[in-house]
């Protein structure tokens, strides 16, 4: 299934139903969009851009940077989604590294983008197509360029759906991002699947929360076109504040929400959920981070009778497990599992060596199936290490998280292979320390770095937000953390931040962290 | 010969002051778990030994630096207080 098919269908069978609300700029309709995105199409048709090419995106979350998306795809191209909201050097980082043959970007960006892609290490072989759009928002940016293009026509083009999608760019482990290739094939298969799990209609309204560069985005645009229903964009402004989001859930009657931990915990935590009925909202679902349990069972309480599901899977495969929550969850419970593996693939929980663990058993988890990436996109030997080759043949991505199988085939987390550090001799896994640090009532939010000293080995730092924007004694956190960890698994230091830094997809910043740890240690 | 409160004073002292931080004050008493909770690790221990050794010029002997001498306050005072007496 091709990714724009969905658009198309909808448009044909709903074409007056509302697409895409642009809270602000107006909403349109399936037909609107279908037009909008053909006349993307034209415009880059008229750059060349064509079946293998690739568009970057340099636009903020609006109806623009959708039909842009949709009109990339109908060229028979892959789209670039790039943070507008970022460093313009990591922009045009990720704009040399995917060698893009065009890229839409906002007027207001292009002097500091233009700026940036110069100061970049080699000049572009081939200069991208610059496509410049002013004052975007609800389409219009978009529908001037293509008046000043004079309307042209779009050549419907024969894709295949091997072809490539999209690149999302995750940061790397070296600090140099790296571009995950997905497939229309790829894509589709994520999106069939959720579909199936989470069952919506035409009725439905689909938050967008997530940035366009982050792989929860595929599920607020596909799984919403597919079902004709409506999708609601949530600002980068919006999306930050808490008030402003509850209102947003209130007035656009929002029933699908989807997005980071973080976000629905700041919506707890302000009282959102609780200032407000919201009777429209009936499924919620989270993905990106473990969501500690203590802040899930107060959401849970908040929003009660609602579903909420736990979606786990790292770019490279989209959602490869997951997990409805029964409610009223288990007071036995203490994290979150990731559930069961989705119907459309297959996992293996394997050792070092690659070979299978009994249930109950720590391992990785590697994921086969027709969500599975291409590749990064020209790092070879990346690849090479990213999969594995089953003993059947068949190619496996090895996703590096630590997972166990419970005796009922639910899989817990248990961190990240490259989150595991020896301390005194000992395996310790970061996460863990966190888990239970999260489960004091009074802290909100914990996330641990290892950093390692000249001379005295592993140091470990816990980086924490206290509920209220107090300190706690580190003695009695240690105290605390001794009732329920080995005494190589506490922390040599407390740190407590009012809030922790996050990433532009609000994920904790466990490089930045990691950063200001280091420069103590000095 | 001091005192079982001075040397439990000195020695809750010298803790806070290298070990901890000076909002650990309250929470730290006499059997307060310094071992359990990670507050002494290997080195830190070699360090209160090195403080004990040179404040009241005593000897800890290599058998003696055990949690039982070590893991508590009460514990390093008593210790302290039996090679004085």
């Amino acid at each position: 299934m091709l990714l724009h098919a969905y658009l198309a269908e909808s448009a044909r069978v709903h074409p007056k139903r509302v697409a895409i609300v642009d809270p602000g700029h107006g909403s349109q309709t399936y037909a609107q969009l279908e037009s909008l995105s053909d006349q993307a199409c034209a415009l880059l048709q008229s750059h060349g851009v064509g079946r293998g090419s690739r568009v970057g995106i340099v636009l903020h979350k609006s109806t623009d940077a959708v039909a842009a998306q949709y009109g990339t795809l109908k060229t028979g191209a892959a789209y670039v989604p790039i943070d507008a909201d970022g460093p313009m050097i990591r922009a045009a980082v990720i704009l040399h590294d995917s060698k893009v043959d065009a890229l839409f970007v906002e007027a207001s960006l292009l002097e500091s983008l233009s700026q940036a892609l110069s100061q970049a290490r080699a000049p572009l072989d081939r200069p991208p197509a610059i496509l410049v759009l002013d004052r975007v928002g609800g389409g219009a940016g978009l529908r001037r360029r293509a008046e000043q293009a004079g309307n042209l026509t779009a050549t419907p083009v024969s894709t295949d759906d091997e072809d490539l999608a999209y690149i999302l760019y995750t940061s790397g482990s070296t600090g140099r991002p790296k571009g995950a290739m997905l497939s229309h094939a790829n894509a589709s298969s994520f999106v069939e699947w959720a579909s199936l799990a989470i069952g919506p209609c035409e009725r439905d309204h689909f938050s967008a929360h997530a940035p366009f560069h982050f792989d929860l985005s595929i599920f607020d645009l596909y799984v919403c076109a597919r079902a004709s229903a409506r999708l609601v964009l949530v600002s980068e402004s919006v999306g930050r504040h808490a008030h402003a989001l509850g209102d947003l859930l209130e007035r656009e009657a929002i029933s699908i929400w989807y997005s980071a931990p973080t976000i629905l915990r700041m919506l707890v935590e302000a009282g959102e959920f609780e200032r407000r009925p919201l009777p429209a909202l009936k499924r919620i679902i989270f993905a990106g981070e473990v969501f500690p349990i203590e802040a899930f069972r107060r959401l849970q309480h908040q929003l009660e009778g609602r579903c909420f599901f736990n979606f786990y899977g790292p770019t490279e495969t989209n959602v490869c497990t997951y997990y409805q929550v029964p409610d009223p969850l288990p007071d036995s419970v203490m994290a979150l599992p990731i559930g069961k593996v989705c119907e459309n693939l297959e996992a293996r929980v394997v050792d070092a060596e690659g070979v299978v663990v009994p249930p109950g058993t720590e391992g990785e988890l590697w994921i086969t199936g027709p969500n599975v990436m291409q590749g990064y996109f020209q790092l070879e030997t990346r690849n090479q290490r990213a999969f594995a080759q089953g003993p059947d043949g068949r190619r496996f991505y090895r996703t590096g998280d630590l997972v166990v199988a419970g005796s009922s085939g639910r899989l817990e987390f248990r961190g990240r292979r490259d989150r595991m550090v020896k301390r005194r001799g000992y395996r310790v896994e970061l996460g863990e320390i966190e888990a239970c640090l999260q489960s004091h009532p009074e802290i909100r939010a914990a996330a641990v770095t290892a950093t390692s000293r000249r001379d005295e080995g592993i140091s470990v730092a816990a980086h924490l937000e206290h509920v209220d924007g107090r300190k706690l004694s580190g003695l009695k956190l240690r105290k605390f953390c001794a009732t329920r960890l080995p005494p190589y698994m506490i922390p040599d230091v407390f740190r407590f931040y009012a809030a922790l830094p996050q990433t532009s997809t609000h994920k904790t910043d466990y490089q930045r962290l990691s950063a200001n740890e280091a420069a103590h240690e000095r | 010969m001091p005192s079982k409160d001075k040397i439990h004073q000195t020695i809750k002292t010298y803790i806070l002051a290298e070990l901890l931080d000076e909002d650990d004050a309250s929470e730290l008493s006499g059997d307060t778990e310094l071992v359990r909770t990670g507050v002494l690790d290997s080195i830190s221990t070699l360090k209160v030994v090195a403080f004990i050794e040179d404040e009241w010029d005593l000897e800890i002997e290599t058998h003696e630096a055990n949690v039982d001498n070590l893991g508590s306050i009460d514990a390093m005072t008593q210790l302290v207080a039996s090679k004085l007496g």
